[in-house]
């Protein structure tokens, strides 16, 4: 299970990176109407998350190469897109890579007016979307019970929305309890998703869940006991969840003494608490990706 | 012309010596902990109440697997860089000199028939001892057991031969794949579920 690293780095990543890009877009899509030009903060806060997405995706990128056995092959992963979700969960990281990429320099070069701009960011998240589709269906094979379930999609776009919502909020320093900020309403967002998260890893996990889990007949060994990861998993993110509350509760609108308020948002950050609950949060996801391969041993390994 | 070879296992007549998976590991010089083809042992039951009596009612068996060869294989779907392809017999090949070494096969395949090679840094699997069979031989494994339970030939004569039973426990569901491969069930296998049979020997296999 520990020899999944790659992937579990990977696909964490990856995800995160596609969170933050959609967050950051609704706002963009939605209230900068064409010819509308941009504030210098926002196109600062713009080339910042996606910089920061762009490094995301390429290191999420690097890191799956430590996955193959013969890296300098890699080249030729895009040869099967018509039959295997590998090859499109590539083609679709490629291209989300590359709109994300294109996305910037517009952004970089003052581009910011056109309908151009608009398309490429429509894409870009189209194109991360449909990364996150292909990352979900090229695990729900018929070969692995465990992973052939519907949670597969609901666990990858859970992590994507929860790590998305929190690291833009964190990223861009909103505040939270900042009533009318889009970017302190992520927090609350961030909240409801690790909320979701928690309920739906408790009641759907394959093997621990509520939901119960019949394997089926296979002639592949049976899981090692992961149930420490599991309630590990269940306690970082609700260690991440109860610490983003306390951190929102004291934060009153206005008040220098709370945290993530005001002046932390000017100097671009979100407060310490809200730090540490992002990482709880981000700790619980890994410690999820790790249960989650830890549920499918390979033979002879 | 043979359109699809496959093999035909009898489940009523293995021992369960393995002398099928060493002669395949002799044969293609398989490091430790690779496996082509695998023994699994099923166990299950115990004693149960009839009458006033107790009576044994232990089911136990064995099968002898290797890559099947499927009509579907969904491992060569499944491949990125198409490293995995079909001959005109049916036999299905790992290409070693393509293969990324990204072990998603592994995952796809229901018969756990890829292993991770450390020596080439690919998968590999069974190649039905092609080279062998295009010189009018017989897989080594076929040829190597003493209870006659395993045989080769077309999928059309087999089916003729043996019938067409393609499923035991704990065998997957051979929908996914179409596996070229005619099983004879013991006779516990119709009562391994119930009786809570489970495959004991995990880590030979
Ligand atoms: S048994 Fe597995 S490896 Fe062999 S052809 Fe079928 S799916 Fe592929
Ligand atoms: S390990 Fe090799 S043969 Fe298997 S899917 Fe990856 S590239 Fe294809």
């Amino acid at each position: 299970m520990l020899k999944e690293w790659p992937l579990v780095a990977f696909t964490i990543a990856g995800q995160m990176a596609v969170g933050v890009f959609c967050f950051l877009l609704f706002p963009l899509l939605l209230l900068l109407s064409p010819g509308t030009s941009w504030s210098e903060t926002a196109r600062h806060t713009v080339l910042i998350v996606w910089g920061g997405t762009f490094g995301f995706i390429a290191i999420a990128a690097a890191l799956s190469l430590f996955h193959l056995h013969h890296p300098f092959r890699a080249h030729h992963t895009l040869a099967n897109l018509r039959s295997s979700w590998l090859s499109r969960e590539i083609f679709f990281e490629l291209a989300f890579m590359a709109l994300v990429a294109l996305a910037f320099v517009l952004v970089w070069t003052g581009h910011t007016r056109g309908l151009f701009l608009r398309a490429v960011m429509s894409a870009s998240a189209l194109a991360g979307i449909m990364f996150l589709v292909s990352m979900s269906k090229l695990y729900m094979l018929k070969s692995l019970p465990p992973w052939n379930s519907a949670y597969t999609g609901i666990s990858f776009f859970m992590s994507a929305a929860t790590l998305g919502a929190m690291a833009t909020a964190w990223v861009t320093g909103s505040p939270p309890g900042n009533p009318g900020s889009y970017f302190s309403a992520l927090w609350t967002a961030a909240l409801f998703f690790v909320a979701s998260d928690i309920l739906f890893a408790v009641l759907l996990t394959p093997q621990y869940g509520a939901a119960g889990f019949r394997p089926g007949p296979s002639l592949r060994p049976p899981p090692r006991a992961l149930r420490r990861l599991y309630f590990g998993r269940l306690a970082l993110l609700a260690g991440g969840l109860i610490l983003a509350v306390l951190g929102m509760v004291q934060a009153v609108p206005g008040s220098a003494g709370g945290f993530g308020s005001t002046p932390m948002a000017a100097a671009g950050q979100a407060g310490p608490i809200m730090t540490i609950a992002f990482v709880l949060v981000l700790l619980g996801e890994i410690a999820g990706r790790f249960l989650f391969y830890g549920l499918v041993p390979r033979p002879g390994d | 012309m043979v359109t699809q070879y496959g093999f035909f296992f009898n489940a009523a007549a293995c021992s369960g010596c393995k002398a099928c998976q060493m002669a395949c590991k002799d044969r293609n010089d398989l490091e430790p902990g690779v496996l082509w083809r695998r023994v699994y042992e099923v166990t299950g039951g115990g004693w149960e109440k009839k009458g006033g009596v107790w009576v044994p009612s232990v089911v136990s068996y064995n099968i002898s697997m290797a890559c099947n060869h499927c009509e579907k294989p969904v491992c060569g779907l499944a491949c990125p860089v198409k490293a995995i392809t079909k001959r005109e017999d049916g036999i299905v090949f790992v290409d070693t000199g393509a293969c990324i070494g990204c072990r998603y096969c592994e995952w796809a395949c229901p018969y756990t028939a890829l292993r991770f090679d450390a020596r080439t840094n690919t998968v590999s699997k069974c190649n039905f001892c092609y080279d062998a069979i295009d010189a009018g031989g017989t897989p080594s494994c076929v040829a190597s057991c003493p209870q006659r339970a395993l045989d080769f030939g077309d999928m059309a004569e087999l089916r003729k031969k043996y019938g067409d039973v393609r499923q035991i426990f704990p065998l997957p569901d051979p929908a996914q794949t179409e596996p070229a491969l005619i099983i004879k069930p013991h006779r516990d296998a119709a009562r391994a579920v119930e009786r809570a049979a489970e495959v004991a020997n995990w880590e030979e296999v």
